[in-house]
């Protein structure tokens, strides 16, 4: 059903019974995980917002009502990318518009006030985006169509690695110069693991590595609020009214929630006493609310996401989709991972959402996208494949 | 870029399973600290939420309500808002204070200044009215926020506000029962457990069945006779222009205050526009010479230590005596010879000069002192007077005599009614109570006081004196006390007041204090006014006061009217007597000691009294009709005249011995009608 094009493109027949039937053998398991988990944040970020919200808002579904929007907004975009082939995405013509246009989103973040002395969003017609949200996907994107047609030669460091290196890179040093370490470094991460693989050797993953610490090390100890944070993590009751603040709040909401939880929107450490309940430190929300059984089945939904995911990419018809679907699946479950263990002070301080949970329309919308772009995958899978 | 074909799809399945279980052991890792933080750190989470999401409030208590004797409300707590601010959450100072000054009436410069000063909280204006409340809603201002607080109100507005007195803005009694029995009413202030968050801001409100109220007090008062009590006291004090006054009503046998007003009033919801002067409580915080309504203390150690006797007759007449080179003079007519009853009836004050004498000093002290003047009562109310009560040691030659008249002692109100309560009741003084129980909110009786007796004169020597106080009413100065309906016994008091260090002639108080029904007293009520202007004799000033408050009094408590009996000895003439209650001291002492010492003393023209020890008739052959009428006026006999002309011949006969209640008929020479009295001729006039 694949014919090549003299430009290299592949390009799907148009069939209409494989668009009817796109829907219908995308993996069902993996859509049903995003709803779930999407409503179920609904219902948490409603919970861990109301004070906050009626205090500062007026209304205590101020934040409810946001996120439900782009919750919407979250599922069409879903279906759009469930709609149009993905193998559209690796032609250069796409690749090239949508990096030159996230290079101006990025760009154009400066130009905004900043929040919390941060620069990350585009404001307009009273929507707040987050260009870098996106970013993360485009580059997944882009890596996965490089590592696609060169395959062979990511063994060599000029043709196959550094170009993509490069490119990454450039949009790495932009987001953080916003600030946002943990989404750059996220980037970077998530590019690691595409590499990884794709069966680059390790000697330069290790290298890399051994480039990247020194970096890693000036960047979070000459700069004062993210070697407190390192602080903290490494002793985060030493000081629980100074910079330990934060990260003690988390561990007293979970550790209060116990076996069962204080029940739904029964919390009280949203009051006040943890600081951002409804964005990065929802899951210690769940926690307290929802006790051990919450937490663990919030941690099972991303484990089953992570199984679904890895099964897509391994089944996937083609190269691109199968580093695709490996790369959309590991931007969302890492990163869930990373909050987790956030939360639980199991890693220092990361500013990164909890995908689909977390209050914040562009993480959400960018997740739903990366669900949509899996299912559409896994409507065209190469049955042979077995993982 | 050169496009390439489109790969099959090998992605390494090894490193696939290498991040796989990298994964998996992150998963795992996540897990077991979950356990560890939710299972086994729990109970020290749990514990450190608790601590740090639980916060205290001071709940202030609601002040317990003060009632009536029939539990009618004197005072009560409503709830009230007050508006407080946290300033570092207004957007807007200026524009705020603008707003709420207008809103609140207040001054916008001084609230802007507390807005701005820095301080983490102010109130923006406390117990603000609800309607100011809502005002201030309205404005929807962050930062302005509203906090119950409780606010006394009272009801009645003025009545019985010297005794309930008032609390201050934080609810802490400032006089009068609340300041007294504070303790008691305000209850204490509770911590109550609230879940705060982290600005400590209360969520959820405060639990409604934590607000504490304190203990209610049950006064003696009764409201309508308190209501009557001061009607008629600040009546009487504005028709004579007076300078203020006091009243008291008790129940003798008890001890119950049922009413005690002071006038000028005030309004306790409204005390701080009151003036020092109006908040006093003059029923127990005036001091003055009660004047002859102390004879009835002299008169009854007199009569109780058996210096006298009720047939006595005692010669009262005396006239200007040069004494040390000074010349004393008789101001009035003297009353010549009189019984016992008539010195009371009649505030003879020589009279009562002599009974002072014949106790003497130290046992007239003793009884002064058994009658608890010169100390507190100890009636429930703060700061009473204990009034002023020298020791015999410090009396000069002429303090009995002063003192036996009710001068050169100082006495407040409640103490004299206190007096004649002990007399009124069958000889026990008792103590006044104005609280008669304390109950706690739920209405379990926490303290009923018993009230303190102690005897001072026997139920003989009181009944005694009852009835000579019966006939004040009925008869002698005070018949203008006279309750309709209803019996009554009380003594008058008209005294100077002493004005720097004379007495005045043209300040008195005049008083009246008495009880009724007389034979059955029910209640004791004292008038005091202070100053009166024009007319200034208790018996025309305080007596009619007295009657109105008794006799509303009486039929608020339920006591029947009786039929017009007088249940003593009609033993006077109904004559009038003249209102000489106050007098020159010293003139009428000085006669009364040359008397006692055997001295002759003389009358206005300087001729010699001859005492008339023996009351006995005359023989009236040969005198007019109006030399026969004068001598039994003198004898107080009472005299029926037959017929016109010279007398001819006396029933009974002279040299009889009299007594009060003796009638004599004399027979004159010309009788127009044969035979008949004058009397008889207007009847048989009337018939034809």
């Amino acid at each position: 059903m694949l014919t090549e094009r003299k430009d290299g493109e592949v390009q799907v027949h148009s069939d209409v019974s494989l668009h009817s039937s796109a829907f219908c053998s995308s993996d069902k398991v993996l859509l049903w995980i995003s709803l779930v988990l999407s409503f179920f944040g609904l219902a948490m970020v409603y919970s861990a917002s109301m004070v906050m919200a009626r205090q500062e808002h007026g209304s205590s579904f101020y934040y409810f009502f946001r996120q439900a929007m782009f919750a919407a907004g979250g599922i069409v975009l879903m279906l759009c990318g469930m709609k149009i082939d993905y193998r559209k995405l690796a032609s250069s013509r796409f690749l090239f518009l949508a990096l030159s246009l996230s290079l101006i989103a990025l760009l154009a973040v400066f130009f905004f006030p900043a929040v919390n002395g941060a620069r990350r969003w585009i404001r307009f017609a009273g929507i707040t985006l987050q260009p870098s949200e996106f970013v993360k996907v485009l580059l997944v994107i882009f890596v996965s169509s490089h590592l696609s047609r060169r395959q062979e030669m990511i063994k060599y460091w000029r043709k196959g690695l550094a170009p993509c290196l490069l490119v990454v890179g450039l949009f790495a040093l932009l987001i953080l110069k916003e600030p946002d370490l943990g989404t750059s470094s996220y980037v970077l991460l998530a590019t690691a693991i595409l590499l990884f693989a794709a069966g680059l050797q390790l000697r330069y993953l290790l290298g890399a590595l051994l480039v990247a610490a020194p970096a890693l090390y000036m960047l979070v100890f000459h700069v004062s609020y993210r070697r407190n944070r390192m602080l903290v993590f490494l002793n985060p009751f030493q000081d629980p009214l100074g910079i330990g603040y934060q990260i003690r709040q988390s561990l007293i909401a979970v550790g209060s929630g116990g076996l069962w939880g204080t029940g739904l929107a029964a919390g009280k450490q949203k009051l006040f006493f943890l600081p951002m309940p409804h964005t990065d430190f929802i899951y210690a929300v769940i926690g307290e609310e929802l006790g051990l059984w919450g937490c663990s089945l919030v941690l099972l939904l991303f484990a089953l996401f992570f199984w679904r995911g890895l099964r897509i990419a391994a089944r996937a018809k083609d190269c691109f989709g199968g580093f695709l679907a490996l790369g959309l699946t590991v931007l969302v479950v890492a990163q869930a991972l990373i909050n987790i263990s956030v939360v639980l002070s199991l890693v220092p301080s990361k500013g990164l959402p909890l995908p689909f949970i977390s209050m914040g329309g562009s993480s959400l919308m960018a997740s739903f996208l990366s669900v949509g772009l899996l299912l559409n995958i896994s409507s065209q899978l190469n049955d042979r494949v077995e993982l | 870029m050169k496009a390439l074909p489109l790969m099959r799809n090998d992605l390494n399945p090894h490193r696939l399973l290498v991040l796989a279980t990298l994964l998996l052991f992150w998963v795992v890792a996540i897990l077991c600290r979950l356990v560890q933080l939710q299972i086994f750190q729990h109970d020290t989470f749990l514990q450190k939420a608790q601590q740090q999401q639980q916060g205290y409030v001071q709940i202030a208590p609601s002040r317990g309500d003060i009632l009536d004797r029939n539990l009618e409300e004197l005072a009560v707590s409503v709830a009230l808002d007050s508006a407080y601010c946290h300033p570092k959450e207004l957007q807007d100072p200026q524009m705020a204070a603008h707003q709420l000054a207008a809103v609140l009436d207040l001054d916008e410069e001084s609230l802007l200044e507390k807005l701005t000063s820095g301080m983490p909280f102010v109130y923006v204006k406390r117990k603000i009215t609800p309607r100011e409340s809502e005002q201030v809603r309205a404005l929807a201002l962050p930062g302005i926020y509203f906090q119950k607080e409780s606010k006394r109100f009272y009801p009645n507005q003025e009545l019985s506000g010297h005794v309930l007195g008032f609390v201050g803005m934080d609810n802490v009694g400032l006089s009068g029962i609340e300041y007294l029995l504070d303790k008691e009413i305000r209850g204490d202030a509770r911590l109550v457990p609230v879940t705060t968050d982290a600005k400590r801001h209360i969520l959820f409100g405060i639990p409604e069945e934590s607000s504490h109220v304190g203990n209610i007090v049950v006064l003696n008062l009764d409201k309508n006779i308190q209501y009557v009590a001061e009607q008629q006291l600040a009546a009487a004090v504005e028709a004579f222009h007076a300078a203020g006054g006091a009243a008291i009503v008790l129940n003798p046998h008890t001890g119950e205050v049922l009413a005690m007003s002071a006038y000028p009033t005030f309004n306790p919801n409204q005390y701080s526009a009151a003036t020092p002067e109006a908040r006093r409580n003059r029923a127990i915080l005036d001091t003055y010479e009660p004047g002859s309504a102390f004879k009835l203390v002299t008169a009854s150690a007199a009569l109780e230590e058996k210096v006298v006797s009720l047939e006595e007759r005692i010669n009262c007449a005396v006239g200007s005596v040069s004494l040390g080179g000074k010349v004393f003079r008789e101001a009035h007519d003297s009353y010549g010879v009189l019984t016992f009853n008539e010195i009371l009836a009649k505030s003879s004050n020589v009279g009562s000069i002599k009974l002072g004498l014949r106790l003497g000093e130290e046992r007239f002290y003793h009884y002064i002192q058994r009658f608890h003047f010169g100390r507190i009562t100890g009636v429930e109310l703060p700061g009473e007077q204990s009034g002023l009560l020298r020791g015999p040691e410090s009396w000069s030659r002429l303090s009995i005599g002063a003192i036996s008249i009710g001068q050169e002692i100082g006495v407040t109100p409640l103490q004299l009614a206190c007096a004649f309560a002990t007399v009124a009741n069958g000889g026990e003084w008792i103590q006044p109570r104005i609280v008669n129980r304390v109950l706690a909110p739920d209405g379990t009786v926490l303290r009923r006081q018993q009230p303190k007796r102690e005897r001072v004169i026997s139920t003989d020597t009181a009944t005694k004196i009852s009835a000579a106080l019966n006939l004040v009413v009925e008869q002698g100065t005070g018949k203008l006390a006279k309750p309709y309906g209803y019996t009554a016994a009380g003594k008058t008091g008209t005294a100077q007041k002493f004005v720097d260090g004379v007495y005045s002639h043209s300040r008195f108080v005049a008083s009246f204090v008495g009880f009724a029904p007389a034979d059955n007293p029910a209640v004791v009520t004292l008038v005091m006014i202070d100053e009166p202007k024009g007319t200034i004799y208790g018996g025309s000033v305080a007596a009619p006061v007295f009657k109105e408050i008794v006799e509303r009094s009486l039929v608020q408590l339920g006591v029947p009217r009786e039929k017009e009996t007088l249940h003593f000895a009609k033993a006077l003439q109904a004559s009038p007597v003249e209102e000489n209650d106050w007098v020159d001291i010293g003139q009428i002492l000085e006669s009364a000691l040359r008397e006692e010492h055997g001295l002759p003393v003389v009358d206005q023209k300087g001729r010699v009294v001859v005492p008339l020890d023996e009351r006995q008739l005359p023989d009236f052959a040969g005198k007019s009709v109006r030399e026969v009428a004068r001598l039994c006026s003198r004898l107080g006999v009472r005299l029926k005249v037959i017929g016109a002309g010279r007398a001819v011949a006396q029933r009974p006969p002279a040299g009889t011995a009299v007594f009060d209640d003796t009638v004599c008929e004399v027979f004159f020479n010309f009788d127009p009608m044969g035979g008949r009295t004058s009397l008889e001729v207007k009847r048989a006039a009337a018939r034809d």
